[in-house]
């Protein structure tokens, strides 16, 4: 029982930080229905650009971080501006194989600069382990998933009380609409690109806080964000963070239970099984809109 | 206010759609645009809003001036800043929001409160008061249609196009929104070019009409001197001119005085 | 574009591929290029074309799910990996003949494709990329669970005693094999499944309207497509015989086939092969040439620089392919055939 809520617990925590991930892919995918399958490789090379400032600059963590915010705005604008934006109205194959090459070509970009290697983000968080009766919770932990709760509040905010929140949402549903208002759709695609790598930025640090800056961060855009971000639906953001949460426990329980079963390592496939089986199922997620298709 | 001068269409650089249509509307009056299906009513008023560039479509001849400033070549964003709205044809809520959150979509471009705004939209449509937090895709077609004119009221436009404003709609609800056009119209001073099929309906508040056939403006008169016409009458309003019996040879002869009236 | 003069007036001459004499000619030194190939290139070229043979009847598999039927297909790397190891545990555990285990492997890459392809009927677009991007990974994991990462040795292919020992054996046994497929790919299109592929992926609910079973040619293209995985796996297997690895069978491999169907023009067999014979150029010729350069330049690039240096080139071709010219080198070869039969009169 005790081991059961630990797992339960340690799913929670790394579920925030899963759901932060999908929620950049669903910002993305909310105003210009494009899944962008290269969010895993903006948030491995923003975690490196973060550990090359605050190691190999020796700036402090905190203007390292800055500095990754201010460059993953430029890189959100820049890839919607010369690779998105050229892409409209093309087929759906075309976006994901653009995105996806996009995501090799960051990581042939990694390679060259920082080779192969694992290494750890200077400690900016405290990590002694918090007990809470039997189960113990790392202190950096609860951080990353207390930053991912105040960030989808934030979000939450954003989209219900601001002019630009709801022209995002607007261009997400009827762009020709949004155009007929006045709505500026070019501009608001580049915002919400921008958005979306401030998040992957967050999320790549605080995902490279809790282990380590790596290559292979990745492909958690892919192996963890896209399961995340379908049983949450397509279009939601709490969905993200709700999909978040149930893909970080169900990885965490199932891969605790079943390691000893099948040999370690079934915890990283655990979430494409549930991804097989919501697709099967449910393929428009939890909250996801339901869309209804004529000839 | 607004002229079009002899404007040609084309989509995707082949498909020519309006052939030189010239119109004029007037400051402060409401001009009704008359035509059969694929005549070219829609295209005419996606070229005045410039959201022609959505569909592919160009306009490759002749020019559109609203106040002196050439707007044939500005992108539908710059020409709403200028004034004019067009409300879609087909009622294209924003589904999944609210009602109150659609109309302020509509106030995008007002800086500051728009609680005066939101106001004023719902003393013309109360019904839409009542329904201001429900999801705007669950409401009946005659409170969406109130939803997106109050959408395109609330932006206090000088110029609004209206496509289809009746369509599909109950004959009661049709007077009721035409009464709305007519009272926003006197109250706010706004011009509006409407484009309808149900001729009776748009002839009854315009002061001018045209009526476009073939992508070419074939009629144009004050709206109290189209209703009369007899051509207009027949194929139009529906008033048979002839006795009840159609025979083969009157078909043909219908056929023959439109393209004649082309 | 036909060449002129020329005219069909029987049916036979309708569906011919080859219609005239001059094309009869370079078909024909085009074979006997191909048959003499590994007397005049070196053994370095044996081998790019061996892996360029390989990979075209995997593209070409690719070519009926994705660019026919429009399934998009992510794992078609992972679908190779069961063919190479279903050959390898049948020919080296097993014992059994190459003409037993080179089938073999291919519908049982065709089976696992059509488990993984079974979502299609419910789900296109995006979702049905997400779902073979699952099945990418699942496969690759549940072989690493099988085999482990280590290299797996294979025995070398032989039929009837011939063994396919070297590189210039193999590149026989693998340019007929390449052949045959890309003539079934193209016939394909010309046969009631192919129409009904073209159907699926122009609009799959109005082709199910006109009486096309959806489940049934969905399930087909993605086994169709996973059998020639499976045979290219095969070959693969036996071709660098003393060793395979899930490594060689990567999302990204998966993400490179389907950028050389792109680059190559999607729909059209000879953009399979242009695209393949493209890319693998670009990856076995130029790449070398450019990562030293890279390095004199910036000597603080480092390791691996060939390889992401490759990685980089090829993924920035693709985008730009999709970007300026989607519809791939085949349009430009249609392009310099229409202007090459119209000359001198351009019009």
């Amino acid at each position: 029982m005790d081991q059961f809520l630990q797992f339960l617990v340690n799913g929670i925590m790394i579920g925030g930080i899963y759901g932060l991930v999908a929620l950049g892919l669903v910002l993305v995918y909310k105003s210009s229905r494009v899944l962008n399958l290269a969010h895993g490789s903006f948030l491995m090379i923003l975690a490196w650009l973060c550990w090359s400032f605050a190691e190999q600059l020796g700036l402090p963590i905190w203007l390292s971080i800055l500095l990754v915010l201010v460059i993953s705005v430029l890189a959100g604008l820049g890839v919607e501006r010369f690779m998105l934006r050229p892409l409209i109205g093309q087929p759906i194959l075309a976006v994901i194989i653009a995105t996806l090459a996009l995501g090799y070509l960051l990581e042939g970009v990694a390679i060259m600069a920082w080779g192969a290697d694992t290494k750890g983000l200077p400690e900016f968080i405290p990590r002694e382990a918090i007990w809470l009766g039997p189960v113990s919770i790392a202190q950096h932990y609860l951080w990353a998933f207390g930053i991912a709760i105040l960030l989808f509040v934030l979000l939450y905010l954003f989209f219900r009380y601001t002019k630009m929140g709801l022209g995002m949402q607007i261009v997400s549903e009827d762009q020709q609409v949004a155009r007929s208002l006045g709505i500026r759709v070019k501009n608001i695609l580049a915002q919400s690109w921008a958005f979306a790598l401030v998040i992957a930025a967050i999320s790549g640090i605080l995902y490279a806080s809790l282990n380590s800056v790596n290559n292979g961060n990745a492909l958690i855009g892919l192996t963890k964000a896209l399961p995340v971000m379908l049983l949450g639906g397509l279009e939601s953001l709490y969905g993200a963070l709700v999909g978040g949460i149930i893909v970080g426990v169900f990885e965490i329980v199932v891969g605790g239970y079943m390691d000893p079963w099948v040999g370690g390592g079934f915890s990283n496939v655990a979430p494409l099984f549930l991804m097989l089986v919501i697709l099967l199922i449910r393929p428009y997620g939890i909250f996801g809109w339901q869309r209804i298709e004529r000839i | 206010m607004l002229v079009m001068n002899a404007v040609e269409v084309r989509y995707l650089d082949v498909i020519l759609v309006l052939r030189g249509v010239s119109l004029e509307v007037p400051p402060g009056e409401i001009v009704a645009l008359l035509g059969a299906n694929g005549a070219g009513k829609s295209t005419a008023l996606k070229a005045i809003s410039g959201l022609l560039e959505t569909e592919e479509g160009k306009v490759t001849d002749g020019s559109i001036y609203f106040n002196d400033t050439r707007i044939d070549r500005m992108s539908p964003e710059d020409i709403v800043r200028l004034g004019i709205v067009q409300v879609i044809e087909g009622r294209r809520v924003i589904e999944h929001l609210t009602t109150e959150q659609n109309l302020r979509g509509g106030a995008y471009l007002r800086h500051g409160d728009v609680k005066r705004e939101l106001d004023m939209v719902y003393s013309y449509f109360p019904r839409l008061k009542e329904l201001r937090h429900a999801t705007a895709g669950y409401l009946s077609g005659g409170e969406q249609q109130m939803l997106v004119m109050g959408r395109a009221m609330i932006a206090h436009p000088k110029l609004m196009l209206l496509d289809e404003p009746s369509m599909g709609l109950a004959p009661l609800l049709t007077k009721e929104i035409f009464d709305m056009i007519q009272r926003f119209n006197s109250e706010e001073k706004t011009a509006m070019l409407i484009v309808e099929q149900n001729a009776r309906a748009a002839l009854s508040v315009a002061e001018h009409g045209y009526v476009i056939e073939n992508g070419r403006v074939v009629l144009d008169a004050p709206a109290a001197k189209l209703t009369d016409n007899p051509d207009v009458k027949e194929f139009y309003l529906g008033v048979g001119t002839r006795g009840e019996k159609k025979s083969y040879r009157e078909v043909k002869h219908y056929r023959r005085r439109k393209r004649w009236l082309a | 574009m036909r060449p002129a003069g020329t005219y069909d007036t029987t049916y036979g001459q309708d569906m011919a591929t080859v219609r005239t004499r001059a094309q009869w000619i370079m078909l024909a030194v085009f074979l006997a290029l191909l048959l003499a190939f590994p007397y005049f290139g070196g053994i370095r070229w044996i081998g790019v074309f061996n892996l360029m043979g390989i990979t075209l009847i995997t593209v070409f598999g690719l070519h009926i799910t994705t660019g026919l039927c429009g399934q998009i297909n992510l794992g078609q790397a992972a679908f190779m990996a069961v063919g190479a190891y279903t050959s390898a545990v049948l020919t080296t555990k097993l014992g059994l003949p190459f003409l037993v285990a080179l089938p073999c492997a291919g519908i049982m890459a065709g089976a696992v494709g059509l488990f993984f392809g079974a979502p299609s009927l419910r789900i296109k677009g995006f979702y049905l990329a997400m779902s073979t991007l699952a099945a990418q990974f699942i496969i690759i994991w549940a072989v690493t669970k099988l085999f482990g990462t280590a290299a797996m040795s294979v025995r070398y292919a032989s039929i009837g005693g011939f063994l396919f020992d070297t590189d210039t054996k193999m590149y026989y046994l693998i340019i007929t094999l390449t052949l045959i497929a890309g003539l079934a790919a193209l016939n394909l299109t010309r046969t009631r499944a192919g129409r009904a592929f073209t159907a699926v992926r122009d609009n799959d609910l109005a082709a199910e309207v006109m009486g096309i079973n959806l489940f049934y040619y969905k399930l087909l293209a993605f086994f169709i497509g996973c059998l020639y995985a499976g045979i290219a796996g095969s070959l693969w297997a036996h071709c660098w015989s003393f060793s395979i690895q899930p490594l060689q069978f990567t999302l990204r491999d998966s993400v490179w086939y389907l950028g050389m169907i792109i680059v190559g023009g999607v729909g059209s067999p000879l953009g399979a092969v242009l695209g393949t014979v493209s890319i693998r150029l670009l990856d076995k010729v130029f790449a070398p040439y450019i990562s030293p350069i890279l390095a004199a330049a910036f000597p603080f690039l480092r390791a691996n620089v060939t390889y992401a240096a490759g990685a980089i080139l090829f993924a920035l071709v693709i985008i730009i392919f999709l970007i300026k010219q989607p519809r791939g080198l085949a349009h430009w070869w249609q392009l310099i055939k229409a202007s090459y039969r119209l000359w001198p009169y351009g019009y």
